[in-house]
């Protein structure tokens, strides 16, 4: 316990920078944004309760960017040991001795470990759908990894008034890669293991697509419809996040049920000491004092350092479910987005798609959706035919597509099932391509040397259009079953003689395990 | 029903209260702000998620979170204590980036 404590003194005393005498820092700055103290300033004798109103017990996770920026080092280090703790438990489970031995474990331990870190600090976040594994990110998320969050402060949705103009633009920015496993391991026990981000970066896994967005719309909270479509959409804030957040600032000040004893000291010399301070020296005063608390807190619960990176990993988790649910209430939404995709066994695509949605009314629930979007070959491409000679004069622009769908919930008498009706249209400009790969690298019956080569799936160029109608069941919340039917004049990689319209219907089944988890 | 809280003049807790006493809590805002409360902890374990939201007080120094949520940053909400007098225990500017509010309840 001593050394702990003479460990914390040496951090005070040479690891924050100090600001000069008489200036409030801006870590303080950023600490008391959106309090709304400037006006609590005014009132020359305030009371213990107001004065608590600023305290870390009513600013819990401005508390935690102010220890993340005025303990830096501290902190950094107590986020990078919960990410790699969490990627070596999960080596651990699935892991078995393998002739690669414990080099190969290291390298796939550092570099998740900055992706996990990064995980860890909500910069990223991961989800698994089958056999695909994406990690997604936010702009704003992974430039504060990587410049630090007193730069470019969190930016939830409904602060967009009071952000900086840089902090608005970089979190309309995000991204995503997608990985798809490439097939089973002999490692029996894999199957029973979650997918870390570390095994991306072994051999079972490959790159199949990537993209980035800009958000180009925003909610605006002065429409009175866009009150209504709040209240409505409350009841999806009660999640798992929000019970984490309040579990994680109740493990910081509250812990075991009782408020912890180093904050009641601190609140008895804290509070005397800021009732009556004038604007000035009472930011810097509660500069003090909060080091002060950090101290003590630290001294006192060896658990400190972790609870205040998940106090702010749990609330950056509740952000983002708050930005989803703020997203999905907007009245007009629209995004554009480009996206690499890597298909097996046809050459790199690249696309660029503009979206947009529209909710009239949310009364009645209609959701309208349109896509536009153009699509070419990443790279030029040696175009062969299906005897091998070359084929010239082929563009890498590959076709447009233009899309629209009408959802609409049909309301309690129906279940709430969702009705839709969508339309597909898809221009091909040229013939589609299927890469192929040569076992001796030439074309057959040739001694021509290919590389990067496609061919043609001759006439397959031409229209395409579709037409589906759908009907989405719910069954017990978590559970849906979608009906559709679907009408095609083609499908894609088709020649000219294949070409038969398509009749299809479809029933399938699924489970949300989010809503399942949530008990939804 | 009598109000179980008293606001505290003291810098250590914000409010003092009979141990037993149940206390019914909820959140006003002006027209047009969306205000509501998700759910409230106390003492660690007690947490209601839904209206009304109650918990009784337990002897000690316990700790309430209340976390509340609005349709626009800023505006100005009321913490109010439902009870025979209804009483304002709280009122603050409704911050976003900090939605949970917390207070340091002495049940005696």
């Amino acid at each position: 316990m001593g050394r702990r404590v003479a460990l914390v003194a040496v951090f005070l005393l040479t690891g924050p920078a100090r600001p000069c005498f008489g200036q409030q820092s801006e870590a303080v700055a950023e600490y008391l944004r959106g309090s709304g103290y400037e006006e609590l300033l005014k009132k020359p004798d305030r009371t213990p309760i107001e004065v608590r109103g600023l305290l870390p017990q009513n600013r819990s996770r401005s508390f935690a960017d102010f220890i993340r920026t005025r303990f830096s080092r501290e902190y950094t280090f107590a986020a990078l040991r919960s990410a790699v703790e969490n990627q070596r438990l999960n080596k651990l489970v699935g892991n078995t001795p393998t002739g690669t031995g414990t080099t190969a474990l290291l390298s796939k331990v550092a570099v998740p470990g900055a992706f996990g870190f990064a995980s860890e600090v909500g910069a990223i976040t991961q989800s698994i759908n089958g056999t695909t594994s994406t990690l997604r990110g936010n702009l704003l998320g992974v430039v504060n990894l990587i410049a630090g969050d007193e730069q470019f402060p969190t930016c939830p949705d409904i602060t967009l008034p009071d952000c900086r103009p840089a902090s608005r633009w970089l979190r309309r920015f995000a991204g995503s890669a997608s990985f798809d496993s490439l097939g089973s391991s002999s490692d029996t026990d894999s199957a029973s293991t979650p997918t870390t981000t570390g095994e991306f970066f072994g051999g079972n896994f490959r790159l199949s697509s990537w993209t980035v967005r800009v958000d180009l719309t925003a909610n605006d909270p002065d429409d009175a419809r866009y009150l209504d479509r709040w209240k409505a959409a409350v009841p999806k804030l009660r999640t798992a996040e929000s019970l984490k957040l309040t579990e994680s600032i109740d493990a910081l000040i509250g812990p075991g049920g009782k408020v912890s004893d180093a904050y009641v000291q601190w609140l008895a010399e804290a509070v005397p000491a800021l009732q009556k301070l004038p604007a000035g020296a009472f930011e810097i005063e509660l500069e003090r004092q909060l080091e002060t608390l950090v101290g003590r807190m630290a001294a006192a619960d060896p658990e400190f350092w972790n609870k205040v990176v998940a106090l702010r990993r749990t609330s950056d988790e509740f952000f983002a479910v708050r930005n989803e649910v703020l997203k999905a209430i907007q009245s007009h939404q629209a995004s554009l987005e480009y996206v690499d995709n890597k298909p097996i066994d046809q050459p790199e695509l690249s696309t660029v798609r503009f979206i947009y949605s529209h909710q009239p009314s949310a009364r009645n629930a209609v959701l309208v959706t349109a896509n536009a979007a153009a699509r070419w070959y990443t790279r030029e491409l040696a175009i062969v035919d299906d005897s091998g000679a070359p084929v010239p004069d082929q563009g890498r622009f590959r076709d447009i597509q233009v899309s629209g769908q009408i959802d609409r919930r049909l309301g309690p008498g129906m279940g709430e099932s969702v009705f839709s009706l969508g339309a597909y249209y898809q221009w091909m400009a040229d013939d589609a391509l299927l890469t192929f790969d040569p076992e001796d690298g030439t074309a057959p019956g040739s001694g021509i040397e290919l590389t990067d080569t496609a061919m043609k799936v001759l006439d397959s160029r031409g229209h395409i259009g579709v037409i589906q109608v759908k009907l989405t069941v719910p069954i017990r919340g978590a559970m849906k079953v979608p009906l559709s039917l679907t009408w095609a004049n083609r499908k894609e990689l088709v020649t000219e003689l294949e070409k038969k319209s398509v009749l299809k219907a479809q029933i399938g089944f699924t489970l949300d395990f989010d809503s399942l988890l949530k008990g939804k | 029903m009598a109000c179980c809280l008293t606001p505290s003049t003291s810098a250590t807790e914000d409010f003092h209260g009979d141990e037993g006493c149940k206390v019914t809590l909820t959140l006003k805002g002006p027209k047009g702000a969306g205000a509501e409360i998700l759910h409230i902890r106390y003492a660690g374990s007690e947490i209601d998620t839904e209206a009304p939201y109650q918990f009784t007080i337990k002897s000690g120094r316990r700790f309430l979170i209340v976390l509340v949520d609005c349709s626009k940053p800023g505006v100005v909400v009321q913490l109010v204590e439902k009870c025979n007098d209804e009483q304002v225990i709280d009122r603050f500017n409704f911050d976003p980036r900090n939605p949970a509010r917390g207070y340091i309840i002495l049940g005696e």
